[in-house]
């Protein structure tokens, strides 16, 4: 009986700790909804709790702002992600399943650019990105997301190809089947949750690139989220609603995609972020 | 396991190498280009157009004699330090949700941990910004409100030269959004029961548990967190670039090495300049990763 007391005003306290790590979290995406339904005046006077009337009228506005840039960067995010790994599950089943001359060279070519700051590259990258006549075109973005992510995933991606057993593969072989078959009807469903996992990190990436967008993009109507999102900032004359708002709706499509898969990003970022 | 293929047979073969092609020209052409192009400039005058100038030495010693160089190295390796300490509110959030016992509350847990991530960063970075205001910020408004300073003070908390440094630091708090929290989860949930009641039944207090088991069979999710947010840090520049402009702040107390980059490159055209700043950067990467392999092994 006693010990149960015990056990009980210990789990008060483990609560009681997350619940207030939870309040610092959320406190701040609170203040944003709250505000976000605020004008100016009511703002000033009181910014901590919803009041009426509620101005909704904030995101209407705040779509006029970024409404357009949500549709460039979901266009940037999912090419990226989609010729990103379609390109790495080749490399990584090239290393995987093959020892070919060469193949160790090869392999260190890609594992060298884990170790390389990709800011010391700054300057050159943006040289080449112009030199091609990618400037001011979203493709500088997909191409150099794609390029940049490509060390990490075929490193995970070959540690897991590595353990589908070899039968599978003589199976399909037997077949018939050749490279693009293995590929196809094993590689791709057999390691699905790593490539779920990998997915959504560079989603995240990409929906939060910043310095990309910042250096290669030129007209705002072709601007990324991120950038709009500074840019709204700086120039308004602070409608603290409508900016609070227009954080809100670019908030929402990476929320909804989150509540769409959520086993996969609970289930995918505990295990496969550190497993590899 | 890996079919060998040998150069006698290349002939038969060598079709496979088209796997690894297109990811090969990619990575040649963005990262290793690059890294060339940007190594060969740092011997140039170069305005990134028509301008280059072959200058030897010139942009290498400047680089090594700019004070503000040194200073941006001094500011991120605070940086570094600060991140270091903020590694214990999502160990320790890890640690205690790994121990409640209600299996729902748990699951609720974890999902509400999710959240913070998939918010855009640019958005929380923002949010922060909003607290730092100097007029309505809700910091100020707090500290108004509570009587620590009177209705008409203000708080510069980016622009006050001594608060720069301290406020880009305390953003973000309690910094759980990162990967953190569940990957010490992962970790936690492959430590064996047995372990535990090994444990409880020496009569170890919770403590003791979490000093003796659970932190060293963490370690692996610990340091991989440590690199990559050492590798982070260093790199990063767009809270600054957010919160303090392009200048670095007041005085620009606050520059930080990529910060600096972009600044001699984009605004006053020394391409040659940040190429040799860059090529810095990549040296002292290459210590530290140098250092991390002789002295902090992770085995496998």
């Amino acid at each position: 009986m006693k010990y149960k007391t015990k056990q009980k005003i210990c789990e008060f306290w483990k609560h009681l700790f997350l619940w207030s790590v939870f309040f610092f979290t959320f406190m701040p995406l609170y203040l944003m909804l709250n505000i976000s339904l605020k004008d100016n005046e009511q703002f000033a006077r009181n910014p901590w709790f919803p009041e009426a009337p509620f101005h909704w009228e904030n995101y209407v506005v705040g779509w006029q702002h970024i409404g357009d840039k949500i549709f460039n960067t979901t266009f940037v995010a999912f090419t990226t992600v989609v010729l990103s790994l379609g390109i790495a599950v080749l490399g990584a089943f090239f290393f995987a399943r093959y020892k070919m001359p060469g193949s160790k060279f090869l392999f260190a070519v890609f594992m060298v650019l884990m170790m390389y700051p990709g800011v010391a590259n700054m300057v050159p990258v943006f040289k080449l990105i112009t030199s091609l006549g990618l400037y001011n075109s979203h493709w500088a973005l997909i191409l150099s997301g794609v390029a940049a992510g490509q060390a990490m995933a075929i490193y995970v991606l070959r540690n897991f190809i590595e353990d589908i057993p070899k039968d599978l593969f003589d199976a399909v072989e037997i077949d018939g089947g050749r490279v693009w078959h293995q590929i196809w009807h094993i590689v791709i469903p057999m390691s699905m949750p790593i490539i779920g996992t990998l997915a959504i990190l560079k989603i995240i990436g990409s929906w939060n690139n910043f310095v990309g967008p910042l250096l290669y993009i030129r007209d705002a109507n072709r601007q990324m989220l991120s950038v709009a999102l500074l840019y709204m900032d700086g120039e308004y004359t602070k409608q603290w609603g409508e900016l609070m708002a227009g954080y809100t709706i670019a908030s929402l499509p990476l929320i909804v995609l989150f509540l769409f898969c959520m086993r996969l990003f609970v289930k995918g970022l505990t295990a496969g972020a550190v497993k590899g | 396991m890996a079919t060998e293929i040998s150069v006698k047979k290349l002939r038969f073969y060598w079709g496979i190498y088209a796997l690894v092609l297109i990811p090969l020209a990619l990575v040649l052409l963005f990262n290793y280009y690059p890294i060339f192009n940007g190594f060969i400039h740092i011997f140039y005058q170069w305005d990134g157009d028509a301008v280059e100038e072959f200058t030897g030495l010139e942009n290498l010693k400047n680089v090594l004699t700019d004070i503000q160089v040194w200073k941006s190295f001094l500011v991120v390796s605070i940086f570094v330090v600060s991140n270091l300490f903020k590694m214990i509110i999502p160990i320790t959030a890890a640690v205690v949700l790994h121990h409640v016992i209600n299996n729902r509350a748990n699951y609720v847990y974890r999902v509400m941990f999710v959240i913070p991530m998939v918010i855009p960063s640019m958005v929380g970075l923002l949010l922060w910004k909003y607290f730092y205001e100097p007029n309505q910020g809700i910091l100020n408004g707090i500290l108004r409100s509570l009587g620590v300073i009177s209705d008409t003070d203000t708080i510069l908390w980016l622009s006050d030269k001594m608060l720069t440094i301290p406020s880009l630091v305390f953003a973000g708090f309690p910094y759980v959004g990162a990967f953190g929290v569940l990957i010490y989860l992962a970790g936690l949930q492959n430590i064996p029961e047995e372990v535990y009641e090994a444990a409880r039944v020496d009569g170890a207090s919770p403590l003791r548990i979490f000093f003796s088991i659970e932190l060293p069979l963490i370690m692996t999710q610990v340091r991989i967190n440590l690199i990559l947010m050492i590798i982070q840090t260093i790199q990063g520049w767009q809270n600054v670039y957010l919160y303090v402009g392009d200048s670095g702040g007041p005085d620009g107390v606050a520059t930080v090495p990529g910060l600096l980059i972009f600044r001699e490159a984009f605004r006053h055209g020394l391409f040659g300049y940040g190429c040799a700043i860059g090529f810095l950067i990549f040296l002292i990467t290459l210590l530290l990763t140098f250092i991390n392999n002789k002295f902090v092994r992770t085995e496998k």
